[in-house]
């Protein structure tokens, strides 16, 4: 009897299909219910909602252009004409928070999302091939992971100059590291279970199973690291700034700004006290979503 | 156990020599040409190419990574550029600074952060658990330099406690340790926390409690055993990334670690110091990781044995 | 006679996302002095937590003891304070768990965790708690010098010797078994039922088994109680059970097993499966499976009949005999 590859391949893809949608609408419910539970992470999650809605509404919100100076309001308190005071060169430091986000929105999303696109499929393979191949891939990723995750990121900046794009990759480079030991681990333990060796007996090819089987049972974790790794990609992001090697004025970055505050610390210190709210509320949105996401996610913990 | 070691120590110093050439190769990426710099000002093309071989800066690349790697054996990186000093004074006067403050740093995080999650795994749900936990988020996301420059403008402008220089005092290195502690110590009770109540929910601990084990004896001995193995592993991965991570921390507090070394050095593009300072903060972190997965395999008996 | 423990009228439930749900429904137990009872049923028909509850060790927050009396010489269990319910566990009543991979502590020697138990009980010092774990261990089969060895260096046979030497040390008056040899081998399980039967001759202790298993009741037993969907729907002493089973329930259990004397070409397993606890049936628990239901079975819950001087159950058929009258169920939500 000849076994073809092609029937087996409809019968394993109607069954995940029927098992998805039986299972999916309790599993669901029973995922949000878990969520609502824990108003912490609703919490993180609209502190984040309202950060993304910011960046992308920012020009329709902002009292002033952030970019206009006024050298007679100069380091100016907070007031009803300047809700959060203004800066150095009088610019009004609100407008200027509304905007930066929309800067440190996109180096953190478009930094872990290179990391993942890069980092996952280098982690996949390394796991499921196993051998020369795993020993290779890890060895290169033990070698980024020599250098603290600052560091590394000085580095790179410091090799392909200042600027946006650059602290992008630089930011990138520590995650893609991390995302592949991560995607390693999983399928480290899913690997080796019974159901793979089934339907490798059932004809199924590796891209097959690693598309079907693998990949899936990834997406929980990877949903989670994605999320805390886009806060501290924010994190590293604002170091950069603050050492002045990340987006250069007059960007309205966090961390620059942060540091020109620094300067003026004494006299008006609203600049860094307001400036340093905005990121620590972000990135702690971005913490509690992604604890919340684990709490819910993660099969093994019980009630 | 032995061959773990073993294998581990082994691919070790391929790591290193790694590590090194790339260190070494970042002048090279970088834009500037070292020999310009240093000739300064003014300088006409025959200084240049003087400086340049002076400096050895025209022999080819691996030969010069070879002079590099034996003078570094021996304890020589050059002169600094911008000081004309010897590197290795400089780097071990900073080196030594910076751990200083990590050692302080971590001792205060892993006390208080084990004693926090324990608390609050203990007393799930209650207000301690509740508040240890905000405060441990709040830990986690905030940054070096906001938490050190609010630190500083309260406790140092404000009320005066605490001097705002200086790095040789007891006084001096608490606000920097705090700052450069507060990540560490959350992560650490966040650890210790999900690691008791994973332990406290298995079979053992209830074989224990039905065994008439008063509830102490339950927890600190029996229950955290169990969670040194993780929590050790989270202090050292922390404590090693203290080392490198602490650049910001240094910055704000204008501390004289070498982190702060190397971002100075970058900026004013002094090769010798720079490169001596990364492979130096590599090396050590290397190391410290290399120690904490042996101290790992070595408190848990499983790993042990087999 | 029941005089060393008894247990009246117990309500265990478990608070979970879904809702109630009810382990242990009014249920009544006793045991005597010396005596081994086998407590027999399906996985979730309430016996672990009925072990469980004895010693007041059910998973908090989740799990709640809503009713009931543990009365153990004279003392209720349930409404002892914590502190001094550590005197009891362990050393006038011990348990030995169903996983001999988990219920051992990874990071300490057996002889350690052994010792660990005399010493708090029988305040000795550190010297003389290993030397007596050495005993122990003996006394299990199990070659003193391996004290220092840990638990993963073990058999799986050996480690839940280990767990019967731990709940033995200080000769405990009840042993509670939950299933002891179930996650072991065959033949490793009659060597562990030897030991157990040995011991429990060797201290005269009474003895609570917990199992699925009806031969290790048969091998362990005197008497015999049959649980259902958290309560008990069949007591008594093993001979009379065994021979004349009356609830339908018990007789669909030994109908089930197989017979090597007779030809059979199928297993007769009972119909259905258990009941979910969070919604059990009204009136009688089993009727929905049962071949001989009647309308009354359907509405109220039957009391327990006495059949014999030692064989007792719950069921309508024993009390149209008889002419009882049942109770009202409480737990009707339809």
């Amino acid at each position: 009897m000849r076994v073809s590859a092609m029937p087996n391949v409809n019968s394993t893809h109607v069954t995940k299909k029927f098992l998805i949608s039986e299972t999916s609408r309790r599993e669901l419910s029973r995922q949000w219910y878990r969520f609502k539970k824990r108003p912490i992470a609703v919490i993180g999650f609209f502190i984040v909602l309202v950060f993304i809605v910011i960046a992308f509404v920012a020009p329709l919100i902002a009292p002033y252009d952030p970019y206009v100076t006024d050298f007679k309001n100069m380091l100016a308190k907070p007031s009803s004409a300047h809700l959060l005071g203004t800066d150095e060169l009088g610019r009004d430091i609100l407008s200027r928070i509304l905007y930066g986000s929309r800067i440190s929105l996109v180096i953190g999303l478009a930094a872990v999302g290179i990391a993942m696109l890069i980092g996952v499929p280098l982690g996949l393979i390394a796991g499921y091939y196993g051998g020369k191949l795993d020993n290779l891939i890890m060895r290169v990723m033990d070698i980024l992971m020599a250098f603290p995750s600052i560091l590394l990121a000085i580095v790179v900046v410091s090799i392909l100059g200042p600027g946006l794009q650059n602290t992008i990759i630089a930011v990138s480079v520590f995650s893609v590291a991390s995302f592949a030991r991560l995607a390693r681990g999983e399928v480290l333990n899913i690997k080796n279970q019974e159901f793979i060796e089934a339907s490798r007996a059932l004809g199924a090819g590796d891209g097959w199973i690693i598309y079907w089987h693998i990949l899936p049972n990834t997406i929980s974790p990877l949903i989670v690291w994605t999320t805390l790794n886009v806060s501290s990609a924010i994190l590293t992001a604002a170091g950069l700034g603050f050492l002045g090697l990340g987006a250069q004025p007059p960007l309205p970055e966090w961390g620059a700004m942060l540091a020109k505050g620094r300067e003026y610390l004494l006299i008006a210190p609203h600049i860094t006290t307001f400036t340093g709210l905005a990121i620590l509320l972000l990135a702690l949105g971005l913490n509690l979503l992604g604890d919340g996401l684990r709490d819910i996610l993660d099969p093994r913990l019980k009630e | 156990m032995l061959k773990y070691a073993l294998r581990r120590l082994g691919w070790l110093i391929p790591l290193l020599v790694i590590v090194s050439v790339l260190v070494f190769s970042i002048i090279y990426l970088m834009p500037g040409d070292p020999a310009v710099i240093i000739a300064g000002e003014g300088a006409t093309n025959e200084d240049i190419e003087n400086v340049r071989h002076s400096l050895g800066l025209d022999k080819p690349i691996y030969e010069q990574y070879l002079i590099w790697v034996s003078r570094a054996m021996r304890g020589d990186f050059g002169r600094s550029i911008r000081t004309g000093r010897p590197v290795a004074t400089e780097i071990s006067f900073r080196f030594a600074n910076t751990m200083r403050l990590s050692i302080v740093s971590i001792v205060i995080a892993a006390i208080i952060g084990l004693a926090a999650g324990i608390v609050s795994a203990t007393r799930r749900y209650s207000l301690a658990d509740n508040v240890v936990m905000a405060l441990a988020m709040i830990g986690i996301s905030i940054t070096p330099f906001y938490l050190g420059l609010m630190l500083m403008l309260f406790f140092s402008v404000k009320l005066g406690w605490f001097p705002l220089m200086g790095f040789t005092t007891l006084s001096s290195m608490i606000l920097p340790a705090i700052t450069l502690g507060a990540r560490p110590m959350a992560m650490i009770a966040r650890m210790t926390r999900s690691s008791m109540l994973e332990i406290m929910g298995q079979d053992y601990i209830l074989a224990a409690r039905a065994q008439g084990l008063p509830e102490r004896l339950v927890i600190f001995k029996y229950a955290l055993r169990n969670a040194l193995n993780t929590v050790i592993t989270v202090v050292g991965l922390q404590f090693g990334s203290l080392l490198g991570g602490a650049v910001i921390t240094e910055t704000v507090f204008a501390w004289p670690g070498i982190g702060r070394l190397a971002v100075e050095s970058i900026r004013a593009r002094d090769f010798p110091v720079l490169q001596a300072s990364i492979l130096v903060i590599a090396a050590s972190f290397v190391v410290i990781n290399l120690i904490v997965d042996l101290t790992y395999a070595l408190v848990n008996p499983r790993i042990r044995y087999s | 006679m029941n005089d060393l423990l008894s247990i009246r009228g117990l309500c265990v439930e478990y608070h979970v996302f879904e809702g109630i749900v009810r382990a242990v429904n009014n249920l009544n137990l006793g045991i005597s002095e010396g005596e081994s009872l086998g407590l027999v049923g399906e996985t979730g028909a309430g016996k672990t937590s009925t072990a469980l509850s004895i010693l007041k060790l059910l998973p908090k927050p989740a799990g709640r003891i809503a009713k009931g009396s543990v009365i153990f010489k004279g003392r209720n269990l349930l409404s002892t304070p914590d502190v001094e319910l550590r005197h009891i566990r362990g050393r006038q009543i011990s348990m030995i768990f169903q996983n001999p991979m988990t219920s051992l502590n990874p990071v300490f020697t057996i002889g350690e965790q052994i010792a660990a138990v005399i010493k708090q009980h029988q305040h000795l010092d550190k010297k003389m708690s290993i030397n007596r774990a050495r005993e122990m261990l003996e006394l299990v089969g199990i070659p003193a010098f391996r004290a220092s060895e840990y638990p993963h260096q073990l058999s799986g046979g050996m480690r839940q010797r280990v767990g019967i030497a731990i709940a033995l040390s200080c000769r405990p008056e009840l042993l509670i078994a939950d299933e002891p040899t179930t996650a072991l081998d065959v033949t490793i399980q009659a060597q562990v039922l030897a030991l157990m039967n040995e011991l429990k001759e060797h201290f005269k202790m009474s003895l609570i088994m917990i199992t699925h298993n009806l031969g290790v009741v048969a091998e362990m037993c005197e008497s015999v109680a049959v649980m259902y969907a958290g309560d008990i729907v069949e007591k008594g002493s093993v001979s009379a059970v065994f021979a004349h089973p009356f609830h339908p329930y018990t007789k669909g259990l030994f109908g089930s097993l197989p017979d090597l004397t007779s030809k059979v070409s199928r297993l007769k397993p009972v119909d259905g499966i258990m009941p979910n606890p969070l919604y059990l049936p009204c009136g009688c628990a089993f009727h929905p499976r049962c071949k001989s239901a009647m309308p009354v079975c359907k509405k109220e819950k039957p009391s327990t009949i006495r059949l014999s001087d030692d064989h007792t159950v719950s069921c309508f058929l024993a009390s149209e005999n008889e002419g009882g009258a049942g109770v009202e169920s409480t737990f009707c939500e339809r």
